[in-house]
């Protein structure tokens, strides 16, 4: 476990300025965005939780997630590709080391949109506040900082209080960061294959937390038998692109045909 | 040299992002959970003594559509709790107001007349054309458990065509049968609240027909489907085809309460045990009749007098007390316009204990839950009052509604008002509708505000 740890912290100095520059991006933009939207004569009424979605953050969101499990296969390359091959040691450790690593990435991000989301909600409400002052009456009342946390779907999903939502969550991340992790190790059309594979895991992931979520609300999902056949497609398209990734990914690292 | 305090080492570094990121993660799910209270129902005291709530019990909940969230608050003994559940979307009760009835009708010919429409059919194609010097109608009712009752309602005396189908995939006739016959069908039919009361449901006729007289129907005995069919004999049409009979009855529908001089019965309400029986005489008196088991009248109040079917507007509340009915009724005024009043009644071992008839206390603030207090000479009442927000686009003016629910105590017997309070349903996070969107004029009135108060329908009534 030591050595998986090691062999992850050294990826994440090299990964860490590119980690960074995404976070920063996506964060800089979003409080941009948001700021300028609720300074319009239309946002009246607005609160941060519905601007949120009518600025199209859920969606870029779900790409920066996207991106932040990948910005570990960006860099290393050359300069600890090598070295990483040719250290001695069980051959698994390595995609294991990098699927820690992503996941870590991972989490760190939506961390990152939570603290955002936190700085963002007294500025942009003040923002609003200015926006309506003088334009309606009588005065809107203030909406309190949990009010505006509950009622935004995406932080609502990341924090479930049922156990099928917690499995959700935890299967979604595992096969997304071992799908993540091992599309390092592969080169030329590889990559791509191995590409597709972590989008559909993506898919998948997502679908996961989805249903999980109106299942445990009782929610009607058209009929049953839909519900058992998305449940069935989700659970598909995380576990078999995991199999297949982890086994081929092994498959080369031993046969040692790698970087 | 100044040596770092902590040495950087990558596996520190990995550390610190994983136990920042934990935390932060791990700190909201906390939040999320802890302090879920912000959602709670709350009241507002705003005139009068807290002392007044004693003797009262009231079920309310507030469901949270974007946060995922049920608030149910309760009134018990004076005190006032609000309790919220996260990551549900269940009410309680919310399929328990009266069964919303579903029936068929059905313009059919008389029997008798069978032979002679069946000589002057003419083929065309897939149908059958022919006329009936008279029709029925018959009404067939769908029940909530799943069976069947049929009974006629009326008779049309004028020749009327009629026609009769092919039906490809059952592979056989349709009856004879008629359409768009009257423009008095939608008065004529059986109101849509199916009352349960005694174990029976009990429907409301409206108005008399030619063979059933206005008012409440028990309904003693229904049919499966597959019995249904059984009685629907085989029966000639046309040259040579065979359908199922439509102008067969079954089931038993049995008149149990007729109000003399009734041009007009509205509906029906289970009181404990007693039925009350609303409805409208040729003056536009508004009557309200209580009738026992045995179909006698025990009583009878008058509740307005310048009243019509069509300016009649008479709307149940939610049952909670075993025995205790609420209704409100909105007529016409004395100088036009609108006026309401409410009317809540209970009783216990077949006799009325408590009866009052209050007017709205404003035209704008409509009562939604009301019931009476333990000894029966306080009301408490929910009000729905609208709020309106007035405000300014680009220079176009605009308003807005919203519902703020105001409760209040009176006492019956001097019409004093003894307590008044706002009742606040969370906090409120506005426009929290996720379809909004930027470059509306007006993104304040496209708001659907998320939050629904909703009062369980708690009837002691036999599940049937």
């Amino acid at each position: 476990m030591k050595r998986i740890w090691k062999l992850a912290a050294w990826h994440w100095v090299l990964v860490r300025p590119t980690f960074f520059l995404l976070c920063g991006a996506f964060g800089a933009q979003q409080l941009a965005v948001l700021l300028i939207a609720a300074a319009r004569p239309d946002a009246i009424g607005h609160s941060l939780a519905t601007l949120y979605a009518a600025c199209w953050q859920m969606p870029l969101f779900l790409l920066g997630l996207a991106g932040a499990f990948l910005a570990a296969s960006a860099v290393g390359r050359a300069r600890t590709g090598v070295t990483l091959c040719t250290l001695p040691g069980p051959r698994w450790h390595l995609p294991a080391a990098q699927s820690l690593l992503c996941g870590l990435l991972g989490l760190a991000f939506t961390a990152w949109q939570l603290l955002l989301y936190g700085v963002e909600s007294p500025l942009v409400t003040a923002v609003l506040a200015r926006t309506a002052a003088g334009r309606v009456s009588p005065a809107l009342p203030a909406a309190s900082l949990y009010a505006q946390a509950a009622a935004q779907p995406l932080l609502r999903l990341i924090a479930p209080t049922y156990p099928l939502g917690w499995a959700a969550l935890a299967a979604g991340l595992l096969c997304v960061s071992v799908q993540a992790g091992c599309l390092f190790f592969h080169r030329g059309w590889g990559r791509v294959v191995s590409a597709a594979l972590f989008l559909a895991s993506c898919l998948g992931g997502l679908l996961t937390v989805y249903l999980a979520d109106r299942l445990h609300r009782q929610t009607p999902i058209n009929g049953g038998e839909a519900a058992a056949v998305a449940g069935g497609i989700a659970l598909l398209l995380l576990a078999l692109p995991l199999a297949v990734q982890w086994g081929w990914t092994l498959f080369r690292l031993r046969r040692g045909a790698l970087l | 040299m100044n040596k770092p305090r902590i040495p950087r080492t990558p596996a520190r570094s990995l550390a610190v992002l994983a136990a920042v990121t934990l935390g932060l993660l791990a700190g909201w799910a906390v939040f999320r959970a802890a302090g879920r209270g912000a959602l709670d129902a709350r009241l507002q005291n705003r005139q009068g003594d807290p002392a007044a709530l004693q003797g009262f019990t009231l079920l309310g909940q507030v469901q949270h559509l974007n946060a995922g969230a049920v608030t149910t608050f309760t009134l018990e003994d004076g005190e006032f709790c609000s309790e919220t559940r996260l990551d549900t979307n269940t009410l309680a009760g919310a399929t328990n107001w009266d069964y919303q009835l579903y029936s068929g009708t059905n313009w059919t010919i008389d029997p008798a007349d069978r032979a002679a429409v069946n000589a002057a059919a003419v083929p065309d194609g897939d149908t059958l054309t022919s006329t009936a010097p008279r029709l029925v109608w018959m009404e067939t009712l769908f029940l909530p458990d799943g069976t069947e009752v049929r009974f006629p309602i009326a008779t049309w005396s004028e020749e009327t065509p009629v026609t009769a189908y092919w039906d490809p995939v059952d592979e056989e006739w349709t009856d004879w049968c008629a359409f768009d016959v009257t423009d008095t069908e939608a008065e004529l039919r059986p109101d849509q609240n199916l009352v349960p009361w005694q174990g029976r449901y009990c429907l409301t006729l409206p108005r008399s027909t030619d063979l059933q007289a206005a008012g409440i129907y028990r309904v003693e005995e229904s049919l499966t489907e597959a019995e249904a069919q059984a009685r629907m004999s085989a029966v000639p049409v046309g040259a040579g085809g065979a359908a199922a009979a439509e102008t067969a009855p079954y089931g038993r529908v049995q008149l149990f309460y007729t109000p003399e001089n009734a041009v007009f019965v509205s509906g029906c309400l289970p009181v404990g045990e007693l039925l009350a029986v609303t409805w409208l005489d040729k003056a536009g008196t508004l009557s309200l009749d209580l009738v026992n088991g045995a179909g006698q009248r025990v009583d009878r109040r008058t509740l307005t007098d310048r009243a019509t079917a069509e300016t009649l507007r008479i709307t149940p509340l939610p049952r909670q007390r075993p025995g205790e009915a609420g209704l409100l009724v909105r007529s016409p005024g004395p100088q036009g316009g609108e006026e309401g009043q409410l009317v809540v009644m209970r009783a216990e071992n077949g006799r009325l204990t408590a009866y009052c008839q209050c007017p709205l206390a404003a035209q704008d603030a409509l009562p939604v839950f009301a019931a009476l207090d333990d000894t029966g000479t306080r009301l408490l009442q929910v009000d729905r009052k609208a709020e309106v927000w007035d405000w300014e686009v680009r220079g176009y003016h605009r308003g807005t509604l919203d519902s703020a629910y105001e409760l209040r105590v009176q006492d019956l017997d001097d019409g004093a008002v003894l307590f008044t309070a706002g009742l606040t349903a969370g906090d409120w996070a506005w426009g929290t509708h996720q379809s909004a969107s930027l470059g509306r004029l007006d993104a304040l009135s496209m708001m659907q505000f998320n939050t629904q108060v909703w009062f369980p329908h708690l009837t002691d009534e036999p599940t049937l």
